[in-house]
């Protein structure tokens, strides 16, 4: 039985999902889980600080677990870059990656120089195949 | 505006389909709702996401630090760089210094669309006001210190025209500069030995034959290395000077300073039409997005199609300058090769996005830093913004920033963004820098 109590909820949830956009680095819970195109890859993404800042380095911690259970594979890479779409140019650094085992990986060197709408660019590396994940995000400051 | 949904279903119905028509309505036009708790004279001129922005921009914090130069927040340095830099001692001819192009009567600047000192240079001279916040240094970002970036300008044959050498010999002449110096970084190599050290010498990697050159690399590596100390130790001084160049106080920070604390009277220091700019500013000018941060600059380069030739491949050729550069950050003669200034050498991209790109400037005292842009090309802050509003042309090297599409605006709108500019002069700014 539906009840009135929990209207105005619903309306909020609504509402506020058809409002969706990228990510706001801002907010409290950012969208950091995602899987590459093609679905072979679960990946999630920390970054420190967070929320990422306006043009400032900062550094990402990347979890990337194999869709159907199996282990990371042992000649598996990650490479990261951001680009910012409507802009035509990426970043001004080219970070670099460590890898840490299982599957984790380090990203130093991170850097997004102008606020508005970027897309993170994760590319998942395992043998001769690459799948990317991508996270759109608006950065503000 | 934020709502969390545990919130949202304890409140009254009403109350929350008001809330949300909002929300809504501010996500059609994607910029937050209106200001409204600053009042009806502000609050309602600006949206939320442009009141962000805006706060962002002000105060001016302190200066970052500067590891690579372990003088570089020491009053005695300062006072030292302070005489160096209006003193043309260090200039062979005895007729240039640094403020020769740095004019504080000038804005830090000459006045002139491409510098003129021993020679005429490619550039216009940037001003010096908060330089210690920047990143990188020159408009091509070819340094990355400001000790380094002011080795360039002592050596160039258009600047001081000068070099290493007569430098070093120039501080152990003056018996207070000698002072001053000894006691900063301790003692000076034995100068006086000719033999080991002649009076003028410096590399000329242009041409092995240049007499200069020859002396430089007639000496022994150790002597090389000794003057070498010299010169980073005393452009270390001169950038300790260059710190102090601090402009806090103009009355668009009067203004925020207002915003935060929610004062009138603070809010009042800017007038209808400046406030009108601002808008255009952090709105729908864009020019907050290259101009940000309480500098007003991004402290990056972008291509506005302005270089003066296919030639000129600016940022492009600065990384390859930085990365050669014996006085980088991650170079011998820096304090500190392992910190956060020296792991930006680490992460530096070099791309064809970068051909034609220059630094954006601050915009702090920008009213008082005429002419305008890398080559000076323009007189007045009204044409810099015609430019923006226009667009003519095409960019001769690389391809202009997509972002840039010409705004439009009206002659009002002009007028009210130049006058925003205008407001970001700050009258007491520290005039007890100048002798």
């Amino acid at each position: 039985m539906f009840s009135m109590r929990f209207l105005p909820a619903l309306l909020a949830t609504v509402l506020l999902s058809a409002c969706a956009r990228p990510a706001d680095t801002r907010s409290e819970t950012p969208a950091n889980v995602g899987e590459t195109l093609g679905g072979r890859w679960s990946v999630r993404y920390e970054t420190e600080p967070a929320p990422i800042p306006l043009n400032e380095p900062f550094r990402m911690r990347i979890e990337v677990k194999p869709a159907d259970g199996s282990p990371f594979p042992a000649d598996g890479t990650v490479a990261v870059d951001a680009v910012m779409p409507t802009h035509s140019h990426g970043m001004n650094v080219v970070p670099r990656t460590f890898a840490e085992g299982d599957g984790r990986f380090r990203v130093e060197g991170m850097q997004l120089h102008m606020a508005g709408d970027w897309e993170l660019l994760l590319d998942v590396r395992a043998g001769e195949t690459v799948q990317r994940a991508t996270f759109p995000l608006r950065l503000e400051p | 505006m934020k709502l969390s949904r545990a919130r949202l279903a304890k409140a009254p119905f009403a109350t929350v389909l008001f809330a949300l028509m909002g929300s809504a309505a501010a996500c059609m036009n994607g910029e937050g709702g209106p200001a409204a708790h600053l009042g009806p004279q502000i609050g309602h001129q600006f949206h939320e996401s442009e009141m962000r922005r805006i706060v962002s921009m002000s105060p001016v914090p302190p200066p970052p630090p500067d590891e690579t130069n372990r003088v570089a927040d020491d009053p005695r340095a300062a006072a030292f760089g302070r005489t160096l830099f209006f003193d043309p001692l260090l200039s062979p001819s005895g007729r240039f210094a640094c403020s020769t192009c740095h004019d504080p009567e000038r804005g830090w600047g000459d006045g002139l669309a491409l510098s003129q000192a021993a020679g005429i240079t490619d550039r216009h001279a940037p001003t010096l006001w908060n330089v210690a916040w920047n990143r990188w240094y020159f408009w091509d970002g070819r340094a990355d210190s400001l000790w380094s970036q002011a080795v360039q300008p002592i050596e160039s044959p258009a600047e001081m025209a000068s070099d290493r050498l007569f430098v070093a010999h120039a501080v152990a002449r003056r018996a207070e500069l000698r002072n001053a110096y000894v006691d900063l970084f301790g003692p000076l190599p034995p100068l006086e030995d000719g033999a080991r050290f002649p009076p003028r010498g410096r590399p000329v990697a242009t041409d092995s034959s240049d007499p200069l050159h020859q002396a430089w690399t007639g000496m022994n590596e150790a002597d090389r290395d000794a003057v070498n100390r010299v010169l980073t130790n005393v452009t270390k001084a001169i950038a300790a000077f260059e710190r102090t160049i601090v402009s806090t106080r103009s009355r668009f920070d009067i203004f925020v300073e207002g915003v935060r604390n929610q004062d009138p009277k603070g809010m009042a220091a800017l007038s209808a039409a400046e406030r009108h700019g601002l808008r255009i500013f952090v709105g729908r000018g864009n020019c907050f997005l290259c101009h940000s941060g309480p500098n007003l600059t991004d402290r990056e380069f972008h291509n506005l199609g302005l270089a003066s030739a296919v030639s000129d491949t600016a940022r492009h050729a600065g990384v390859s300058r930085l990365r050669g550069d014996e006085f980088n950050a991650r170079g011998r003669y820096s304090d500190d090769t392992t910190g956060p200034v020296a792991r930006r050498l680490l992460y530096l991209a070099q791309n064809e996005e970068q051909l034609g790109q220059m630094k954006t400037p601050t915009l702090r005292n920008v009213a008082r830093t005429a002419p305008y842009m890398h080559d000076g090309r323009f007189a007045s802050l009204e044409d810099v913004v015609r430019f923006y509003s226009d667009l003519p042309g095409t960019a001769p090297a690389g391809h202009r920033e997509e972002l840039l599409v010409s705004l439009g605006l009206t002659d009002k709108e002009q007028a009210d963004l130049v006058a925003f500019l205008r407001a970001l002069t700050d009258e007491s700014a520290n005039r007890s820098l100048v002798p």
